[in-house]
């Protein structure tokens, strides 16, 4: 189980040097901000994030690639880093394999020659023998379907080769830990499809436990069975793909998953798992919010488009509200509608079978447990 | 990982280190000022026993000794043999410029390192030696057949230089050859000339010779501006020769008149000598010599070749071709050439000003302060 | 996908073992002592380089600055070499125009010939070896001298077989500035040739095709992507090639004299030859062009100030696929023969015949019925033949590989590590290049003449000069290699297990291959030829090549010294080829393929 707590890493100078030399109390920006969490064994842990959030930065302190600014970074009871004890052990002390972003393939090594090295590197007293390390790459060259090219050169392969390549490299010294650094981007969108439910497979079948770096969500909620949402340097929420979704923590997590409605409001009454929240456009209750806020908190409310009921007639359910059409749009497995109440709009998606022309006046409802109360700060 | 250790620190400590830890006098070097004991104890005796007594005691100084010589190779290499062949003695010849045989043996000396037993160079760089006291006093017998002209306080003359024109045959047709000096300047030789760089002392020494025949000084410089204005410059007397033999210069200002020979004894057409056989231009010998070293490691092999040099080692100059210090039978090289006295006192202690007057000659510009 | 095996789960398998327990205080300090063979490696790498560079520079400052009575500091010595008539402001424009023409000459027509030797179909392409390699090979003072008889305006053959039957005139005039720039970028051209085609070699062609797919023309893919992509190794050979061409004093002493061409070169050796020497003065021009390259290191860093992400060896892999000249192919293949015939045949067919000569004259029927091989005889009957050839050969390949060794460490310092003082390191690496071989030959004396170490008069100080005086080439070549390769390479390595050596040995060193084996080569040819600062430190018996070589010049046996050069040439040529071969072997991959 890998623990990362409080990790932080700035770019700025250290702090001596850059005061003797500006003279003034500097204010340090940090890349990664105090990050933390765990990761389970057998999991496979997803850090998601749009570019700059941080989420890259965090791996490579794990790796070892970078010497974060302060924080603990331990894989069971081992340490792997800790500001406070001046612990760091150096990337190849730590034993986890890396699939890097560009691959990062040895151009100067044959196929087989990238995968033997992990195994070839390895202390002489763990070192495997000669037909050991042989019998070794041929297996996991065969498990990424590789075994045919293994005398070639590196450089002869194509891209999802390559990718495959890195993955194998990073998988043949089986370590306890893998790490994932957007290894699909470079892959074309077909391909990319395909192999992530390949990794998810090959993850789940050799238990592995991995880290995976992503900024694409979809990507993130097939593979993941946990995901951080990071956004500049923090992490927003940490949850299973579904809850991420469902039930975003922030308004930053709910924007950057999928796509949602948000309305302002302040909690009027709180009964028991139930909340009633007063908005500009009438009173929504929501269900089960994981915090209990207390009557009289400004909140956001996030409703999924999926999860607006459209519908011609009142049907008298809870949180009903009436508006117009406003637009309408067909998406082949889904249509869209924009329904307008006073100044805001709100969207829906529902089955095809639905088609409101603009203009109509319809009731939509969304059910208590849907809506989801997103703190305010 | 990435390393932060303060590089610089370590560097500027390093550079501390080796600038200023590096004054201690070493165990094995001589003292450089005191005088050898074994030149004392062979001076000591009559000087008929001196040279019998030098073998004796070369012998148990291994048979073998260092000279640091600006002698070219195909000189210096049939020099060194003849007199491991009379001696016994095998010589470790360092050879390189003048200066840089100069440089090197005051380097090495000042450093308290033995180097250099005998040294044999140009007559700038030994009286700088001398100067510097680096040279002990020579009295054998071998002496006496040197010229007045030839011997100083601590270093005696083993061959002449000796300061000559030298053209292509082929280029430079009989009569056209100068008659003296002062034909340099004359405008039938523009653009037909070559100067040496380096060449001072001749500038010097022809200065003198002609302010001692009464020509003023605004003449001379008249005379030096139009030589210069007839000529091109290059670098290293050898190399001259090299152009002047494939004819891509017609004649040279100087070059020293056994460099000329050896050159036309290979088939080159060049020569110094007009076609009479007689050059009326005046000739001065510059006297090269050789000196032993006050802090030798091998003293009696220094002196033994000292002596070696002012005697047998004539025979083997003038078999190359050299002028040697002393009459030698059968010596030819000075055959033809009016010889006046080289300028021993203008050259000897003029802390490189006739260097720099004649770099500035040669580079048009005026010379300050004389 | 197949499943990996059952054994893959073996509780047995080394990555299972259960974690060491974590005991922080202990275990921390074995780790520090581990982590300190890499400190002790990275460490002493700069400890040397720091050393080397610094030991001629401080003798260089201590000189320059110190009165005469050694009491004090003062500025004397520059009024001295600079004030009076010393015409210094001649002597610097003489040298910028003859370091930027030179540099200039060099780097484009090495630049070209790289691109077409790496990237195009060409033909002849066996060649370029020859055409990049020769000049380097041939002794400057033998490559001038080859020139002088070539462009000399009375006599030289290419006035008098060439031009005077054609046209009637003699244009050629080798004693000009033009002639030297044309014979010192001529000869300076295969180090941007080297250079350059490490750089080519390393590039993605797909950068290129991209944007020929964009609509670019061919120049313009030039012009837009191939050069800004190649300009950090641009922008460093031509640097390199500048103060090369300050510090060179063959040319203008055989050829800028002549007619007064003064360089600072020229000024140095005047100072260092009179008695007594004025070291004050020789050390105020070599700082004074020690200022003009640190001038040339600024401009060129800010000239690269945006190249910093043109990594171009990435983990991705390409293919190199030649540009096809298609009709050009005919004129490119005349450009190279024509380019060849220049560079290497002129000049060494100068050499051989000349060699065959009991004495030089122009080609006639008298001297061409009068060849011999009597030169060649006495080139192997010279005593010293075979230990100079011996000491050559164990200084040049032990100069290159301590350089090389040495500046690859040093250039993963200044590029991948944030230590303090690696922008210092860097540019004091750069400083021995424009201290003049004479002066570096003084400074080692001294300071070697009064450690009590045993290395004056002996073959290593002579190792330590060239280690110095290589050392900035060794640091251009290394951190070229380095700048282009994506430092994921490195890290992957390092994730997957190995230690830092382990990442240098097997990653780093076999990536920047043909940067280094480039570095290696030169390193090695030009060792053979360094004479300024051999001649102040050899000792007799351990002569060298250059040695020999200057004697026979001392001399005045040209055609002995023809010979000589001949035979070098030969030697190098099948020592370098033989260098390819085996760096063809565990470089790159798409090296074999483009280097036959």
């Amino acid at each position: 189980m890998l623990t990362v707590e409080s990790l932080k890493k700035s770019y700025d100078e250290a702090p001596g040097r850059a005061a003797r030399r500006k003279k003034r109390d500097t204010t340090r920006t940090y890349a990664v901000g105090g990050v933390d969490f765990e990761v389970n064994d057998g999991e496979l842990f997803t850090l998601l994030g749009p570019s700059g959030c941080g989420k890259t930065t965090t791996l490579r302190s794990i790796a070892g690639l970078e010497r974060p600014t302060e924080g603990k970074v331990a894989l069971g009871g081992r340490v792997l880093f800790d500001s406070a004890q001046d612990v760091n052990l150096r990337p190849n002390q730590r034993g986890f394999g890396m699939v890097f972003q560009s691959y990062a393939i040895w151009p100067h090594m044959t196929v087989a020659k990238n995968v033997s090295f992990p195994l070839e590197v390895m202390p002489r007293a763990k070192r495997p023998s000669r037909q050991e390390i042989d019998h070794q790459v041929a297996e996991v060259l065969e498990s990424v379907e590789l075994g045919a090219y293994a005398q070639r050169s590196a450089t002869k392969l194509s891209g999802g080769q390559q990718q495959r390549l890195a993955l194998a490299r990073a998988l043949v010294t089986r370590p306890e830990l893998m790490l994932l650094d957007e290894p699909l981007s470079n892959l074309d969108a077909k391909l990319r499809e395909t192999m992530r439910f390949e990794l998810k497979r090959l993850q789940r079948e050799l238990n592995l436990t991995a880290i995976y770096v992503t900024h694409d969500q979809a990507e993130a909620l097939v593979m993941s069975s946990r995901i951080a949402v990071m956004n500049e340097g923090r992490v927003e929420q940490i949850g299973k793909p579904r809850e991420i979704y469902t039930r975003p923590a922030t308004r930053f997590v709910a924007e950057f998953i999928g796509t949602s409605n948000f309305l302002e409001g302040k909690v009027v009454a709180v009964n028991g798992g139930e909340v009633e929240v007063d908005t500009p456009h009438g009173r929504l209750v929501a269900a089960d919010p994981p915090r209990k806020p207390v009557v009289g908190d400004p909140v956001l409310l996030s409703i999924r488009p999926e999860c607006v009921d459209l519908s011609r007639e009142r049907r008298g359910l809870p949180n009903e509200w009436t508006g117009t059409v406003r637009t309408r749009a067909f998406l082949g497995d889904v249509v869209d509608h924009i329904v307008q109440i006073g100044d805001t709009e709100i969207r829906n998606r529902s089955n095809p079978t639905l088609s409101i022309p603009p203009g109509t006046e319809v009731h939509f409802s969304v059910t208590p447990d849907k809506v989801t109360l997103v703190p305010v700060g | 990982m990435r390393s932060r250790t303060p590089i610089f620190a370590a560097a500027a400590l390093l550079s501390a280190g080796a600038l200023s830890g590096c004054g201690g006098a070493l165990p094995n070097a001589a003292a450089g000022g005191k005088e050898n004991a074994v030149y004392a104890e062979i001076a000591a005796l009559p000087k008929e026993k001196q040279r019998e007594k030098a073998r004796e005691l070369a012998k148990d100084e291994g048979g073998t000794f260092t000279l640091y010589t600006s002698m070219t190779a195909d000189i210096a290499t049939p020099v060194a043999k003849a007199f491991e062949k009379d001696t016994g003695i095998h010589v470790t010849v360092f050879r390189g410029n003048s200066e840089t045989v100069l440089q090197r043996t005051l380097q090495e000396s000042q450093a308290r390192r033995a180097g250099a037993d005998a040294v044999e160079t140009n007559f700038r760089e030994m009286v700088a030696l001398s100067d510097n006291k680096l040279l002990a006093a020579f009295h054998g017998s071998a002496l006496d057949k040197v010229e007045k002209t030839g011997k100083f306080a601590t270093w005696t003359a083993t061959r002449l230089n000796i300061f000559h024109p030298a053209w292509n045959t082929r280029l430079i047709k009989p009569g056209e050859e100068p008659t003296s000096w002062e034909d340099l300047a004359d405008p039938r030789y523009k653009g037909r000339i070559t100067l040496e760089v380096s060449d001072s002392d001749w500038f010097e020494n022809v200065t003198h010779y002609w302010l001692e025949r009464g020509k003023s000084e605004a003449e001379i410089d008249q005379l030096w501006k139009k030589i210069v204005a007839n000529s091109k410059v290059a670098k290293g007397h050898t190399t001259m020769m090299q152009f002047l033999t494939s004819g891509q210069t017609p004649m040279e200002a100087m070059n020293y008149t056994y460099i000329t020979t050896r050159s036309a004894a290979s088939g080159a057409p060049v020569t110094f000598l007009p076609k009479s056989g007689k050059s009326t231009v005046p000739a001065f010998p510059r006297p090269n010599g050789v000196g032993m070293l006050k802090s030798a490691q091998h003293p009696a092999s220094a002196w033994l070749f000292y002596d070696w040099m002012l005697t047998e080692g004539q025979k083997e100059l003038v078999g190359l071709h050299l002028t040697p210090s002393t009459k030698v039978p059968g010596d030819k090289s000075l055959d033809g050439l009016t010889l006046v006295p080289f300028d021993v006192k203008g050259l000897s202690h003029d802390q490189g000003t006739w260097d720099r007057k004649y770099d500035a000659l040669l580079r048009g510009v005026d010379t300050v302060g004389k | 996908m197949a499943l990996i095996s059952a054994s893959r789960k073996d509780p047995a398998a080394p990555s299972q073992d259960p974690p060491p327990p974590s005991r922080p205080g202990l275990l921390t300090r074995l780790r520090r002592k581990r982590l300190s063979a890499q400190t002790l490696l990275v460490g002493g790498a700069v400890i040397v380089v720091g050393y080397l560079a610094v030991v001629p520079l401080g003798y260089l400052i201590h000189d320059t600055f110190l009165d005469a009575d050694g009491s004090g500091v003062s500025l004397d010595a520059f009024s001295r070499a600079y004030g009076g008539n010393s015409q210094s402001g001649d002597m610097l424009l003489n040298s910028l125009w003859f370091a930027l023409g030179s540099a200039a000459l060099a780097l484009i027509l090495g630049t070209t010939l790289a691109y077409i030797q790496v990237r195009t179909d060409t033909p002849f392409k066996s060649l370029f070896f020859a055409a990049s390699l020769v000049p380097l090979i041939v002794p400057g003072i033998l490559y001038s001298t080859s020139w002088i008889f070539l462009g000399d305006p009375q006599s030289g053959l290419l006035n008098a077989l060439l031009f005077k039957p054609l046209t009637g005139t003699s244009p050629v005039n080798i004693y000009s500035v033009w002639g030297m720039i044309w014979v010192q970028g001529l000869h300076l051209s295969p180090v941007a040739f080297l250079l350059m085609v490490a750089a080519f070699r390393a590039m993605d062609p797909s950068l290129e095709e991209s944007a020929a797919m964009s609509g670019a023309s061919r120049l313009t893919v030039l012009r837009r992507i191939t050069v800004p992509l190649v300009r950090p190794a641009l922008i460093s050979a031509a640097l390199l090639m500048f103060v090369q061409s300050l510090e060179s004093f063959e040319v203008p002493a055989l050829l800028g004299l002549q007619n007064g061409i003064y360089v600072f070169t020229s000024r140095i050796y005047f100072v260092l030859r009179s008695y007594p020497t004025d070291y004050g003065a020789a050390g105020a021009y070599a700082i004074g062009l020690l200022l003009i390259a640190a001038a040339g290191v600024l401009l060129s860093s800010w000239l690269q100030r945006s190249s910093r992400n043109f990594q171009t060896v990435t983990g991705k892999a390409f293919r190199p696929r030649p540009v096809e000249l298609g009709r050009a192919r005919p004129v490119v293949g005349v450009a190279v023969i024509v380019y060849f015939l220049i560079t290497v045949v002129l000049p060494v067919a100068v050499l051989v015949y000349a060699s065959l000569l009991k004495y030089y004259a122009a080609p006639s029927a008298e001297t061409l019925s009068s060849l011999t091989f009597d030169n060649y005889r006495q080139v192997f009957d010279m005593p010293l033949a075979f230990t100079a050839l011996k000491n050559s050969l164990i200084l040049g390949l032990g100069a290159a590989t301590v350089v090389m060794l040495l500046t690859a460490v040093v250039s993963w310092v200044v590029l991948r590590t944030k230590a303090r003082g690696r922008r210092l390191l860097d540019l004091l690496a750069f400083t021995p290049i424009v201290i003049p071989g004479l002066v570096l030959g003084l400074a080692l004396a001294f300071v070697y003449l009064r450690m009590p170490l045993p290395i004056y008069g002996t073959l290593l100080i002579l190792l330590v000069s060239y280690c110095t005086r290589y050392l900035p080439y060794g640091m251009r070549y290394s951190s070229a290699a380095m700048a282009q390769m994506a430092p994921e390479l490195e890290e992957s390595a390092a994730v997957s297990g190995a230690s830092w050596f382990q990442t240098f040995r097997r990653v780093l060193l076999p990536l920047m291959s043909s940067g280094i084996l480039a570095g290696w080569v030169y390193i090695l040819v030009v060792s053979f030829r360094e004479l300024s600062s051999t001649i102040l430190l050899y000792s007799p018996g351990k002569e060298v090549l250059s040695v020999l070589i200057w004697e026979q010049f001392e001399n005045g046996q040209f055609t002995t010294l023809a010979a000589l050069g001949v035979c070098m040439v030969l030697l190098l040529v099948v020592l370098v080829a033989l260098a390819y071969r085996l760096g063809a072997r565990f470089g790159l991959q798409g090296q074999a393929d483009s280097s036959n």
